[in-house]
């Protein structure tokens, strides 16, 4: 520790060497002409010292330089490049605006991205998720989805056809930190995880980490989804609108005054109307929709401030008749405050709220009850970006947040017989402190290093339940109100280099350690909404896992391809399983449950994109393997995890055959998932009993499928004004009857006949999409 | 909980197809013995039935395992058992058994020794019971083909759980005429978490279509929490292993020694009541 401390120390000196000099600043904000929105990660470059910065999440950028003349290039991701020649003598500030192709020549340049951004930048491991690229791609229902955009990437595994679940290098769904708008979503996924909740068109950016996370981030072990709304166009009233296969959809997004904007969108599915269409006559009046809300705004409070209030409500309503009704979702709402302190020392507050809950209810009779369940999180968030010069850049902050888990609640109604039992409530305060520095060493090497320390506290009032070493329950110890009973802290080391081999090659290599102090109980095949999550506690210690990785980048044919490939090894401790047929609802003493060991995940991904020309797209490949190792489970052996796939393959292509048509197409080819499958039976009380295989030892057969999409955009303006066009799209579209899982079963006439039978989800499925944007 | 289970499956699978697979899984000949055997307080349930697993896909018949040597302790007192069909071993005289009693097994099969204990827990009181017509369903007649409408009974009970936590039930509402063997179709197991000490009254425990003159046997068993796990992981393992929102499969646990046996060895207090349709 004490040597870690003196090396960043003099990292810290190396990096103010420079400070003599006379030098000024260049700062301010990346703008999209049209609407205003600020742009993230757009990029900035002075070629005759071959020095640049790229923007931030809020489209600020700062840059420090000697004082002189320079030609300074903007470019940014589908837009026209601007040049600016400059006489900087003293600190400036320079808002810029850059414009969609569509509204320049074609013989304009338009960047696909910064010239080498991936071979020059010390990031691995991340991946900017192109929205515009997503919408034209195929899509399941016709629904385009983000979290499905990310399962088509190298290291990302699907939790299930159609499922919006997924797994990175290894992790489990829950060691995904996805943020909308700095607040944690828990449950990112509608009707039953076949959708996300993100409405594409009130997304403006998504950032997506599966390795070397940046030390500001912290609480997952595996992944981030950092997805931020539009801010909403600040120089005219303008809006979107689509009609779906499923769901529709509006956008609205106006300038508030001179000084601000706001964005309005909503989405609501009418899935439900279908039921009655399905041939089981059981589920024709149900109810079954989803819907999601978005709403930002900010305004500027002078040249130095400015104030964004995001919200987000979604719900699902899943019913049975009058008989059932299970209703669940997210809502966040966020209060951030950017501050410029100087040109070079950027800060922004974030205040949030998250909460997840459901409800079910069960009408009539003796087993009527309500079941009710909420997760709530409270936090505050402050970084601090240091633009010290081109070579040196600092990040500083702290984050804390009050977790409050009310496990589950079920209490009878009307007639019942039932008590009431209520699971208590779990509180803690999560805290994280972190610093990072990334300095440009020499041209060939650049590196970030970084540390956060993270600690929780778990608050009274509680009965903590004491376990055996056989997990039985022994005895149980009271704490008062806020009480701190348990505390836990982690350092957490981050490194990241660079070395750059010649201006399109470049190695990587990063290290991260990340910690995790709330989990995922859950056990089932898919997805449940139903689903809690728990603290961890005297009983659980925290997640923790090391990432090392070693990446090659090359870009090829200038800026037009880009390839890369990644090896990694993870290694997981405290890992959490669950013993065989654990009961993880409604349960006191869900601790005793649990069962903690250890995994490893390890794999290469290869990414090869082309960026450029009417062809774009890219293929992504995985070889990779999850393990996992917990005493009490499969005898103590290493198993298989659920979600371990030996090949992932994608291939995503989307070609412009004309100005008004474009065609797109998928192709994933992946492993079988590791199940576990009966080889043997005797019987019990009458029936046949399975006796399995090893824990994951079998796997179902290969998964693949085609997708194609044909998107018309005609050049006829709807009433003049209004753009449009005609998303039709292919789910599947050589109709493999993919396994979705198997059921084991006897003969109805002799029970000593067994068979096995498969579940497929989704044959061909066409869809459309029209939309409309003015 | 089930019932929540089987609708998000439901609302899952909506649209969902199936068709027969074509699977590899069968285990060879690794057999194992398997234990079946609930011995309570009634003489007429002071049996073991011993058999041999098969393969899980195709259609092998249930094999028994004869020839064993099978004894039972309870205290003191040590019973051989005697077979009297074939994998069915009985007592040559009849256990006495009481709440509290700790009760073992010994089995020599194939040159193998194989032991089990279990403690027979209190059963519950089972104060009344009686059949009530309280619906009708329309069928066809399997004869004439026309549509009879035919009454569903619903069979009521007045049940008082004793007070004290930490009881384990298994109930089994059954025709006699039907079969008198524990089945997993016409059983369930409670606990009393939810319940402790509450008097039940007119509470109905089962509903079917009975014919006059049946004869519905209700009996509830005290369990051990050991014996209560094993049945509820039967049942999960019969019921709720192809679900969507199934825990992963796994191995019904036993409390035989060694790992060349399956199944349970188990004892408990019982009550029933008999029902007769009228």
């Amino acid at each position: 520790m004490k040597q870690t401390s003196i090396i960043f120390l003099m990292m810290m000196l190396y990096s103010m060497m420079g400070f003599s000099q006379e030098k000024v600043t260049l700062s301010g904000h990346i703008r999209d002409a049209s609407s205003g929105e600020e742009l993230i990660n757009a990029s900035l470059y002075i070629p005759n010292i071959q020095e640049g910065t790229v923007s931030n999440v809020y489209g600020f950028y700062s840059i420090t330089v000697e004082k002189g003349e320079y030609d300074i290039n903007f470019s940014y991701v589908g837009y026209a490049d601007e040049s600016k020649q400059l006489s900087l003598q003293e600190n400036t500030v320079m808002d810029i605006e850059l414009s969609t192709a569509g509204l320049f020549m074609e013989e304009l340049v338009i960047s696909a991205k910064a010239e080498n951004e991936r071979v020059e930048e010390v990031q691995m491991s991340k991946v900017n998720v192109d929205i515009a690229a997503l919408k034209k791609m195929p899509a399941l229902m016709g629904e385009v989805d983000i979290i499905k955009g990310i399962q088509f990437l190298p290291g990302v595994a699907t939790a299930g056809e159609g499922s919006s679940g997924f797994y990175v290098r290894g992790g489990n769904v829950d060691q995904n930190l996805i943020l909308l708008d700095e607040a944690p979503v828990y449950n990112a996924s509608h009707l039953l995880g076949f959708f996300s909740v993100f409405n594409a068109d009130a997304i403006k950016d998504v950032q997506f980490y599966k390795g070397a996370m940046p030390a500001r981030y912290g609480g997952r072990l595996s992944s981030v989804v950092d997805v931020r709304m539009k801010d909403g166009n600040s120089k005219k009233f303008s809006g979107s609108a689509g009609i779906g296969l499923i769901s529709s959809r509006l956008n609205l997004e106006s300038p508030i005054g001179k000084k601000g904007s706001a964005m309005f969108a909503a989405r609501r599915t009418y899935a439900d109307l279908f039921l009655p269409l399905s041939r089981d006559t059981t589920i024709h009046d149900n109810r079954l929709y989803f819907y999601d809300l978005n709403g930002k705004v900010n305004f500027d409070l002078g040249e130095k401030d400015r104030l964004f209030l995001s919200l987000y409500t979604g719900n699902d309503l899943m019913g049975q008749g009058e008989e059932f009704a299970i209703n669940y979702g997210n809502r966040t709402a966020t209060l951030r405050w950017n501050h410029l302190f100087s040109p070079k020392l950027f800060s922004n507050l974030s205040i949030y709220a998250s909460d997840y809950d459901y409800a079910l209810n069960q009408t009539g009779g003796v087993e009527g009850f309500e079941w009710t369940s909420q997760l709530i999180d409270y936090g505050v968030k402050y970084d601090l970006v240091h633009y010290l010069n081109p070579k040196n850049t600092l990040r500083y902050g702290l984050a804390s947040t009050l977790h409050t888990l009310d496990p589950g609640t079920a209490k009878g109604t009307g007639e019942s017989i039932f008590d009431i039992l209520e699971i208590q409530r779990g509180r803690a305060l999560e805290n994280g402190v972190y610093v990072s520095h990334e300095l440009e060493v020499n041209d060939a090497i650049k590196i970030n290093y970084g540390l956060r320390v993270s600690n929780l506290l778990n608050l009274g009032k509680q009965t903590v339940y004491n376990y055996n070493e056989d997990y039985e329950y022994v005895d149980s110890t009271d704490y008062e109100k806020n009480e701190v009973y348990q505390s836990y802290a982690n350092l957490e080391p981050r490194f990241g280099m660079r070395y750059r081999l010649n201006t399109s090659n470049s190695l990587k290599f990063s290290y991260n350690r990340t910690s995790q102090y709330i989990h995922l109980a859950s056990n089932t095949t898919t997805a449940s909404p139903l689903d809690v999550w728990f603290l961890s506690s005297p009983n659980i210690k925290p997640q923790t896992a090391d990432q090392w990785a070693l990446g090659y980048f090359k870009n090829i044919e200038g800026n037009d391809y880009e390839l890369s490939a990644e090896v990694y090894y993870k290694q997981f401790y405290n890992a959490v399983d669950f013993k065989d047929y654990a009961q993880l609802l409604l349960n006191q003493r869900l601790e005793g449950e649990l069962r903690i060991g250890k995994a490893r995940s390890m794999g290469l991904e290869l990414l090869l994109q082309k960026n450029t020309g009417k062809l774009t797209g890219w293929i992504a490949y995985t070889l990779g393997k999850t393990q996992k190792k917990i005493d009490e489970i499969n005898n103590g052996g290493w198993y298989s995890a659920k979600y371990d796939r030996t090949h992932d393959l994608a291939i995503i292509a989307s070609y412009d055959l004309t100005k008004k048509w474009n065609i797109s197409g998928n192709w994933v080819y992946q492993t079988g998932n590791a199940v576990t499958f009966p080889t043997g039976k005797y019987y019990q009380f009458g029936k046949p009993i399975p006796i399995y295989s090893d824990r994951n030892g079998e796997r179902m057969p290969a998964y693949h499928r085609l997708d194609l999409a044909a998107t018309y955009n005609p050049t006829k303006k709807l009433f003049g004004k209004i753009d449009q066009s005609l998303n039709i799209s292919v789910y599947n579209a050589y109709a493999r009857k993919n396994a979705f899982s198997f059921e084991f079963s006897q003969d109805a006439q002799n029970p000593e006949i067994s068979s096995a039978t498969k579940i497929y989800l989704f044959s061909i499925i066409p869809a459309f999409t029209y939309n409309l944007k003015f | 909980m089930k019932n929540l289970l089987i609708f998000l499956a439901i609302i899952s699978l909506a649209f969902a197809c199936e068709e027969p697979a074509d699977l590899d899984l069968n285990n060879g000949d690794n057999l194992k013995l398997v234990v079946d055997g609930l011995i309570t307080d009634d003489p007429d349930d002071q049996y073991v039935i011993l058999s041999l697993s098969n393969n899980y896909l195709g259609a092998d018949a249930k094999e028994f395992a004869t020839g064993a040597e099978v004894s039972i302790t309870n205290g003191d007192l040590t019973y051989n058992l005697v077979e009297t069909d074939e994998g069915r071993y009985e007592f040559a005289e009849p256990m006495p058994l009481k709440d509290g009693d700790s009760v073992s097994i010994e089995i020599l099969y194939n040159d193998k020794v194989s032991q089990a204990s279990d403690v027979a827990n209190r059963s519950l009181e089972l104060l009344d019971a009686y059949a009530a017509i309280t619906s009708y369903i329309e069928e066809q007649d399997g004869e004439t083909g026309e549509i009879v409408e035919r009454p569903i009974y619903s069979i009521f009970t007045s049940i008082q759980e004793p007070a004290g936590p930490g009881d384990f039930f298994l109930f089994s509402i059954v025709p006699k005429q039907l079969t008198e063997e524990l089945t997993l179709d016409y059983m369930f197991s409670v606990n009393d978490e939810m319940v402790d000490g509450v008097l039940f009254e007119d509470f109905v425990i089962a509903d079917g279509t009975y014919a006059a003159g049946d004869t519905v046997v209700v009996e509830a068993y005290g369990l051990s929490k050991a014996a209560f796990n094993y049945i509820s992981s039967v049942d999960q393992a019969v019921y709720g292993q192809a679900g969507l929102f199934s825990p992963p499969p796994a191995n019904v646990g036993t409390n035989i020694s060694g790992d060349s046996a399956l199944g349970f060895f188990m004892v408990g207090i019982k009550t029933s009541m008999d029902v007769v349709i009228e």
